[in-house]
Parts: C-alpha cells; sequence; structure tokens
C-alpha cells in the first residue's frame, strides 16, 4: 500500500497493517520493553493519523513515519522515568530463536543479553535509535538522516558518537 | 549504500536482534485501530506547525487579588482547628487541597515531620514569607525567606523567573518546589480563580506575569517535526523550566481526549514534564503550576525584542498524604539547652564555616557540604561542650547538626511509628512530643537554627561499641526502615548520570547533571569511570550502601571536592538506602 493512495480510514488502516510489525519491531528494539513498545507503536499511527496532511511528500513517508516513531519512543522514555517498571522478557518459543546447547550456555547468554541491556539503556534515545537504524535496519545514510531530520553529513558522526557511548556504557557493564 | 557509514558490527546486530525479536502483541492492531477510531482531530490544524497560545480577555485580572486576599483568610479562620486534629481523610487527602486552597502552615509541618519529602516534590502553601537574605545559605539559589511561623524554620528560596517578591513580608498561597533539607524553592505566588484556587482550562486565565494553577490533564501531541538531539539544557532549571521541545505539542485540557481541540490550550511544558515526570503520553491528570510569560518568538531574529507570550507549565502539584494525626509536627523546638555551667572553652568550632551572613559573597558555592558536629573520637558532644560551642559563636553554628548525649527538655519520642506489613510502605518516622514527660537522656541529632534556638532531628543509634558504624558491622535492618539516624564511618563516592533514563532513576532534576548516584563503601573504590556506583555490584569484601546525597548534595559544592570522601556521616536509614544530612567533623580537642 503507497502512501500516495491514502484518502479515507479504510487506506490508512491498510497502511497500518503493513507497518506495524516494523513500526513495533523498531520501537522493541529502541525502548526494551514490550508494554513500552506497544504505547509507542499506537502513538506512532494516531500521531500519523492526525499529522497526514503534514505529509508533503509521500514518497518520504516511511522516513517519516520513522520520525514520529522516534519520537514517540522519546515520549514513552520519558514516561518510564515516573512509572520505574523493569519488565522481564521471556524467550518466545515463536521467535524461532537458537537454543542454547547447555546451562552455561544460557547462562552466559543471559549476563550477556543482560549487560547489553543495561548499557543500552544508558543511551539517549537518539543514540538508541541512530544504531537500531544502523546495524539492524541497515537504512543508508540518506535514510536515517531523514528520520533523524539531520542533515546526512551529520549522520555518521552522531553514529560514531552513538557507538561510542555504547562501548563506553558496556565497559562499564563488564568490570 | 552504506559507504560512508561505519560496517555493520555483527555482534551488535545479534543483540539488537534479540532486543527486537518479540512478537507483536496479540489486539494491537485493533488496539489501534480503535484508538484511531476515537480519534477526530481536524487534520487540517496539524499542518499549521507551531502556534502561540492566544491571550484570553482579562476578566480576572481586577477580581483576582482580592479573591486571594479572601481566601488566604478563608483559611486562616476555617483551618487553624487542624492543628489539633488533622483533617486527612484515610487515604491520605485534604479537602480542599490543592485545588481550592493551600496547605496551612500547620499541614506543611506535618508533613515535613514525616517521611522525607521527595526532592522537586512541588506543593501549594498558605502562608506568610518573612523576607530576609541573611538566613538559609545555598550555593544553588539566592536565599529569599523564611516561612514565618514555622519552627524550625523552613526556607524559601528564590527562583530565576520574575518577578522576585518585594517588601519585608508577602502573604498568599505560593507554589514551593521542594529542594531539601526544609528548603523550598519560589515557583510563583498562585493568583487564585474565582471559585478556589484552580482554573479549569476552559477558564479565562491571568495575565503577563501572572503565576496560576490550572486543573486538568496535561498532554502532548507527537509531531512529526525532526528534532536534533535533545539538550538537556534546553529543560532549563526546576524553578525556571523551559518551554518548547522538538516532537511535541503540549496542551492542557479539561479532558482526556487529545481530539477535543476546542477545550484545550497550547502550552510550554518541556521543562516542567522533564522535572516532575509528567507522562505526556497518555495525558496526565493533575494541578499544574502554570505562568503566563512573554519569551522570544519562535524563528525571529534576536534584535527581536518584542517577544511572543505563552503559556508556560511550571511543574505540577505532588498529591499530598499527610502523616497521621499521631505524627503531628515537633512544634516544640528549644529555646535553650538545658542550662548547665558554662566552662572555660575548651573547644573550636568547626573549621568549616556554614555561612557567614554578612558576607556578600554568601550565595558563592560553598566548600564544603553541611559539616555536623561530632566530639573526638567518635563520641557526641557533651551538652557543656555544645553549649560553650553556642556561646562562643552562635551564628558561626547556625544550620549545624551536632550529635549531642543529654536530656531533651520537652519529652521528644523518635521511634518508627506502625509496623511494616508485607508489600506495605514503610512506617512514617517521626518524632512527637510527649507532653507533660519528664526530659529523657539519650544521644540525639541537634539542628542549630537561626537565631540559635534548637530544634531534633532525630534520636541516634547506637551499636555495641559506641556511637559510630562502620558499614561492615552495621546491621542495617536493627535500624529499622523508620529514618533512624546513624553516624556512620565510610568513604562516599558518587558518579555522573550518562542518561536520564537510567535506573536507579534518579531525582529527574539532575539528570545529567553531575553526583547523582552515590554510594558509601566500607572501604575506598577507584570509581571514575568504571561505571561504578552507577548498577556494578561492589568489588569483594567492599561493603556498599547506596545512598542519596540530600542535602550534602543540594548544598555542598562537589566540584570542589576529591573523591572519595572519608568521613563520619550522619545518615538517615529509610528501607534498604538512606539519605546524608551532614557530615561530621570533630569539634572538640
Amino acid at each position: 500500500m503507497s502512501a500516495a493512495g491514502v484518502r479515507d480510514r479504510h487506506a490508512f488502516d491498510v497502511l497500518v497493517r503493513d507497518r506495524i510489525d516494523a513500526v513495533y519491531r523498531t520501537s522493541l528494539a529502541i525502548l526494551g520493553g514490550q508494554a513500552d513498545a506497544a504505547d509507542a507503536t499506537q502513538e506512532t499511527f494516531v500521531s500519523a493519523w492526525t499529522h497526514w496532511d503534514a505529509l508533503r511528500d509521500p514518497d518520504s513517508f516511511d522516513a517519516w513515519l520513522g520520525r514520529i516513531n522516534l519520537n514517540a519512543c522519546r515520549a514513552q522514555l520519558r514516561r518510564r522515568g515516573r512509572t520505574r517498571v523493569r519488565e522481564i522478557r521471556l524467550p518466545d518459543p515463536q521467535d524461532g530463536g537458537e537454543q542454547p546447547s547447555t546451562d552455561r550456555a544460557l547462562d552466559d547468554r543471559t549476563a550477556d543479553a543482560d549487560a547489553f541491556d543495561r548499557a543500552f539503556a544508558r543511551l539517549s534515545a537518539d543514540d538508541r535509535a541512530v544504531l537500531v537504524l544502523h546495524h539492524l535496519q541497515e537504512r543508508s545514510v540518506a535514510e536515517i538522516a531523514a528520520v533523524l531530520g539531520a542533515p546526512v553529513g551529520t549522520v555518521k558522526s552522531r553514529l560514531h558518537r552513538a557507538r561510542a557511548a555504547l562501548e563506553s556504557a558496556l565497559a562499564k557493564e563488564s568490570r | 549504500m552504506n559507504e560512508q557509514l561505519p560496517p555493520i558490527d555483527s555482534e551488535l546486530r545479534r543483540q539488537l536482534a534479540r532486543r527486537a525479536a518479540g512478537r507483536r502483541p496479540d489486539g494491537l492492531l485493533d488496539e489501534v485501530s480503535a484508538t484511531l477510531d476515537r480519534t477526530r482531530e481536524p487534520r487540517a490544524a496539524a499542518a499549521a506547525g507551531w502556534t502561540r497560545p492566544t491571550w484570553r480577555l482579562p476578566r480576572v485580572a481586577a477580581a483576582g487579588a482580592a479573591v486571594a486576599v479572601v481566601v488566604v483568610l478563608a483559611a486562616a479562620i476555617v483551618l487553624p482547628a487542624w492543628r489539633n486534629g488533622p483533617a486527612a481523610s484515610p487515604g491520605g487527602g485534604l479537602a480542599g487541597y490543592p485545588a481550592g486552597r493551600g496547605l496551612t502552615t500547620a499541614e506543611l509541618a506535618a508533613l515535613l515531620a514525616g517521611p522525607q519529602l521527595p526532592t522537586n516534590e512541588t506543593l501549594v502553601v498558605s502562608a506568610t514569607i518573612d523576607i530576609r537574605s541573611d538566613v538559609c545559605p545555598m550555593n544553588r539559589y539566592p536565599t529569599l525567606g523564611v516561612i514565618d511561623g514555622m519552627d524550625p524554620q523552613v526556607c524559601v528560596m528564590e527562583g530565576t523567573l520574575p518577578p522576585v517578591l518585594n517588601g519585608r513580608t508577602a502573604t498568599g498561597a505560593f507554589a514551593l518546589r521542594y529542594l531539601g533539607e526544609r528548603t523550598f524553592g519560589l515557583l510563583g505566588q498562585v493568583t487564585p480563580a474565582s471559585s478556589g484556587l484552580a482554573f479549569r482550562a476552559t477558564d479565562d486565565w491571568p495575565l503577563e506575569g501572572k503565576t496560576f494553577l490550572v486543573d486538568g490533564w496535561l498532554g502532548a501531541t507527537i509531531t512529526p517535526l525532526p528534532c536534533a538531539s535533545t539538550d538537556p539544557s534546553s529543560y532549563g532549571d526546576p524553578l525556571d523550566p523551559g518551554g518548547t521541545e522538538c516532537g511535541y505539542d503540549y496542551w492542557l485540557s479539561d479532558t482526556s481526549s487529545p481530539p477535543a481541540a476546542v477545550s484545550r490550550v497550547a502550552v510550554e511544558a518541556a521543562g516542567a514534564a522533564h522535572f516532575d515526570s509528567i507522562g505526556v503520553v497518555p495525558p496526565t491528570q493533575g494541578l499544574y503550576v502554570v505562568r503566563s510569560i512573554t519569551d522570544q518568538c519562535p524563528n525571529s531574529s534576536p534584535q527581536n525584542n518584542r517577544g511572543c507570550s505563552a503559556w508556560r507549565v511550571l511543574a505540577r502539584v505532588a498529591d499530598v498524604s499527610l502523616p497521621q494525626p499521631s505524627l503531628s509536627a515537633p512544634s516544640s523546638s528549644f529555646s535553650a539547652w538545658p542550662s548547665a555551667a558554662v566552662p572555660t572553652p575548651t573547644s573550636l568550632p568547626p573549621a568549616t564555616p556554614v555561612t557567614q551572613p554578612s558576607d556578600p559573597l554568601a550565595h558563592a558555592p560553598l566548600a564544603a557540604a553541611p559539616i555536623g558536629m561530632v566530639g573526638s573520637g567518635g563520641r557526641p558532644l557533651t551538652e557543656a561542650e555544645f553549649t560553650t560551642l553556642l556561646a562562643a559563636d552562635p551564628t558561626h553554628l547556625a544550620g549545624r547538626i551536632a550529635i549531642v548525649k543529654g536530656s531533651v527538655p520537652t519529652g521528644f519520642e523518635c521511634s518508627d511509628i506502625g509496623t511494616v506489613a508485607s508489600g506495605a510502605p514503610a512506617p512514617a518516622p517521626g518524632c512527637r512530643v510527649l507532653e507533660g514527660q519528664i526530659a529523657r537522656e539519650g544521644y540525639w541529632a541537634v539542628r542549630v537554627g537561626a537565631d540559635g534556638k534548637l530544634s531534633v532531628v532525630g534520636e541516634i543509634a547506637l551499636n555495641k561499641t559506641g556511637l559510630v558504624f562502620t558499614l561492615d558491622q552495621v546491621a542495617w535492618p536493627a535500624l529499622g526502615n523508620g529514618g533512624k539516624l546513624a553516624v556512620v564511618d565510610a568513604w562516599l563516592d558518587w558518579e555522573p548520570s550518562l542518561a536520564c533514563d537510567t535506573p536507579p532513576y534518579p531525582s529527574d532534576s539532575e539528570c545529567g547533571a553531575g553526583a547523582v548516584w552515590s554510594v558509601l563503601t566500607s572501604a575506598p573504590l577507584e570509581t571514575q569511570g568504571t561505571g561504578y556506583p552507577y548498577m556494578a555490584p561492589p568489588p569483594s569484601g567492599v561493603v556498599a550502601l547506596d545512598l542519596g546525597l540530600g542535602a550534602y548534595q543540594i548544598y555542598g559544592s562537589r566540584d570542589l571536592e576529591a573523591r572519595p570522601i572519608h568521613a563520619l556521616f550522619l545518615v538517615r536509614m529509610a528501607g534498604s538506602g538512606g539519605t546524608i544530612l551532614a557530615r561530621l567533623e570533630v569539634s572538640t580537642p
């Protein structure tokens, strides 16, 4: 479904169905909690609908939606500061993830993942977003620039800074 | 396509893929669809971009001052009965507060006598502020004065938003942020509505420069604007919060429904949302402190000084829960310590001055945190020693806490109140006056107030060997969860935060501002840059206790001091943590 074809709620619903998994997974990668990710996903689409007339170029819809998604994740992070809930995620058997071969491997992987998540939690929403956009979604520099609203020339430096911040946080977690 | 960017890091990708691997919750699509059904936002309005709120007609301007007087008088006439029996409901609510009236000074005293108020909590208090600058030194804000009739004194510091109060006293309802250690920062004097203190979103709000309360829902619409990295400094200061924030259009409404455009008012609320951790998506109901301001117009040149008008949310008023009536404020403070023969001074005041009121640089950063007094060898001061110190230089000692062995003249009992049930909040600690009781011998933390008046902070716990605990020997559970005080020999260290959403979630006002995570340890640690005391466990053999820096952080100048600090600390325990009330210095030879 192309954004250019959206004229009514039905068309927008189709667009939501096409994008909701991608938006949810991006939110999940940035926020790390399923409830937060669901809230951010919902807010992203509601905001996209209410601001629809602000989208001047339907071809840039995905970057525009990604920007709203990032802003929604920022809001969610601030809400989290108030609720202070730590969510424990259990492995989802439907994810088809690799199963550890031994208990020791499970321990290592759990510790590894836990340390990474704690380090990632130290990063700002913007640092998290740029890492997700590049290292997970493998977006082009132009796409990342469009989502972040930053000039192309600065994307590389922001990615470098985010990576350095993550390295620093990981180093602290590993001590 | 990615030739300009670093190569994909496979390990980083694996970790991010793991984080993103959750299955979309069942029903999320339906929830989104249902929410869209309820959303009737006129879409054209969103394209209008940034808009300043329009001014309302000044219908309440003239009536405001008169109503303020009426409200304050009504509170003064109707509510003094509370002093003998607080009108707190079982749920902790107070009839009329805060939308209809401010807290009385008696209610404020009761609050301060209970569990420590969280830093940055905002209260509305009807009181008279005695304006004076020779009290309450703090390196963060200039002094405005003290709240009249409060003993021990309650300080009010001056924010940066104009106008400051003038004259010798100011009476009315005030919006105050708690800064710690019986000290508030002034957000503003509240201009009341016609039917109480608070306005509704659909009312006509007071004009430029006025501070007022709005009872409603604070929300935000997430915008598709591109945003540069958030600059924490844009949030301003807790007493002067910033306004706009890229990505958010804030509003106040009488309802929680964002689409109700006709009943919502565009506001600036970025700083308040940050400092008070207000969730704006979905909207949060509350009583908000709002000020009408004039600020730089968006996209205007710096030379354009005409300015634009706006409503700025300064804070959300806290939900107050008063302690039980049995925890009424310790209204007694010593007018004089029990008489004791005044010997020839054999001791010297602490080396580090707390304040020099006559010093024109009194508001400059202090060189050290509040310094308490303790006797040599970690023993308490005797009454005679304490009296001698007071007689020698009472001004010099103002603001200090002394550890004294002696009798309390009017009969105080400081203990845990109630019991801890599983899952229940910790019992409220406090001291209560035992009228007609004989004096009681004990070890006390005593605060020297202005004019040399003394007040009891609390009773000091003792261990088997004396006054001073080490972290190794201390049996914290034995100190109770109810706010017992202890003198602890330990190392203090801290580490600045990196982000505001990192557990254990410090006060938001301190986000990114420096020392927020602090810890007492039984041995010095090299913590800088190691991540400790963020979340890492202490090294083997080292006992650590996470603490709030409390007054130490607020009054002390952290940057000037080497880390870590080895000293005796006066600590108030609460739950598994606690707060540092003072660093203790030996005050006898």
